[in-house]
């Protein structure tokens, strides 16, 4: 019976490192991939506020890279800039879907004045994100980087 | 059997402690025959490499807290995701369930949390923990900022303001990241 690839099939622990995986091994490897997905954000994207529109730049998400992944985006008042998952569910490469529910964020505001930005989690399904002058607390339109967990 | 290499938050793990090996070959030299069935050396290196570069910059935490000013109490944390386990349902800082960091009011807008100097893994394996950077985040209609001070390897100061006046924020709803 002919067998492929680094190890005997059906896959069993053992062998050299150089053609095996140990058991050792394979329990660090679940245990830290454990460990990372528990703490992974869910996603991380930067956009934009030109008071007009909102543009999102760049979109890196568990579900995938790319803008065609990124949340629908909605336009509030002056540095107000809303983002909306259709439906709170991604699917993995295998079709396996699951829904998730955003908590937490963190905004960081990339501008040249003294502004700060905050962001509420409504309904763990609409990212608010408020960008403001921090030398009056007026909202302001700025570009800005969400980490989302 | 204990796992080989430390837990994922020393940051030490490398891609030999997954089982990976810079020589590392299909067995008898023989490909991959079947997708389906075979798992080839290259495939299994390019994932112990990748999960070795992405638990290096994974945060330990990241926390999500309200703050009790108004009624001066300990915060009240909201959720918790830890390498170490999730917790999605509240509790109060001062009453931490075991294994989750516990936080202290100490002022208007200022909690310090107190993290533990050593975890366990899923195998028991302990890894010692120290705080290298952290993150914040504000929850909140209006301008307020917030900063950090780190106290000591396991603790940490968190302190909200209002942006325009530099006055402590009351009530502030905070995310916390920490590495």
């Amino acid at each position: 019976m002919a067998f492929g690839a680094f190890a005997p099939m059906p896959l069993r622990l053992g062998g050299s490192s150089e053609e095996g995986w140990t058991p050792e091994q394979h329990a660090r490897l679940c245990a830290d991939l454990v460990a990372a997905k528990r703490a992974a954000p869910l996603a991380v994207w930067t956009f934009t506020h030109t008071g007009l529109a909102v543009i999102i730049h760049s979109y890196f998400g568990q579900n995938g890279i790319g803008l065609a992944h990124a949340p629908n985006v909605g336009v509030g008042a002056t540095g107000v800039s809303m983002f909306e998952w259709d439906t709170p569910m991604f699917a993995d490469p295998y079709g396996v879907s699951h829904g998730f529910l955003a908590r937490q964020a963190i905004v960081t505001v990339h501008e040249t004045f003294a502004c700060n930005g905050n962001c509420i989690i409504n309904a763990a399904t609409t990212a608010v994100v408020r960008t403001f002058d921090s030398t009056d607390g007026s909202l302001s339109a700025c570009k800005a980087t969400v980490v989302v967990w | 059997m204990t796992p080989s290499g430390s837990p994922a938050w020393t940051r030490t793990a490398s891609h030999a402690d997954y089982g990976g090996d810079v020589n590392k070959r299909n067995y008898m030299s023989q490909g991959s025959i079947d997708p389906t069935t075979d798992v080839s050396a290259t495939e299994f290196a390019r994932m112990v490499a990748d999960l070795e570069a992405v638990v290096r910059t994974m945060p330990f935490a990241t926390i999500t807290f309200l703050n009790n000013d108004t009624t001066p109490a300990a915060p009240t944390i909201e959720s918790v995701y830890m390498m170490t386990g999730v917790r999605a349902t509240t509790y109060e800082g001062d009453e931490a369930p075991a294994g989750l960091p516990s936080a202290e009011r100490d002022g208007d807008g200022n909690v310090i949390f107190t993290f533990e100097s050593s975890y366990e893994d899923a195998y028991g394996v302990a890894g010692g923990f120290s705080i290298s950077h952290v993150s914040i985040g504000v929850q909140s209609t209006t301008s307020v900022v917030a900063t950090y001070e780190v106290l000591s390897a396991t603790t940490v100061r968190v302190m909200c303001w209002d942006s325009a006046t530099g006055a402590p924020q009351l009530d502030a709803r905070i995310t916390l990241g920490v590495w």
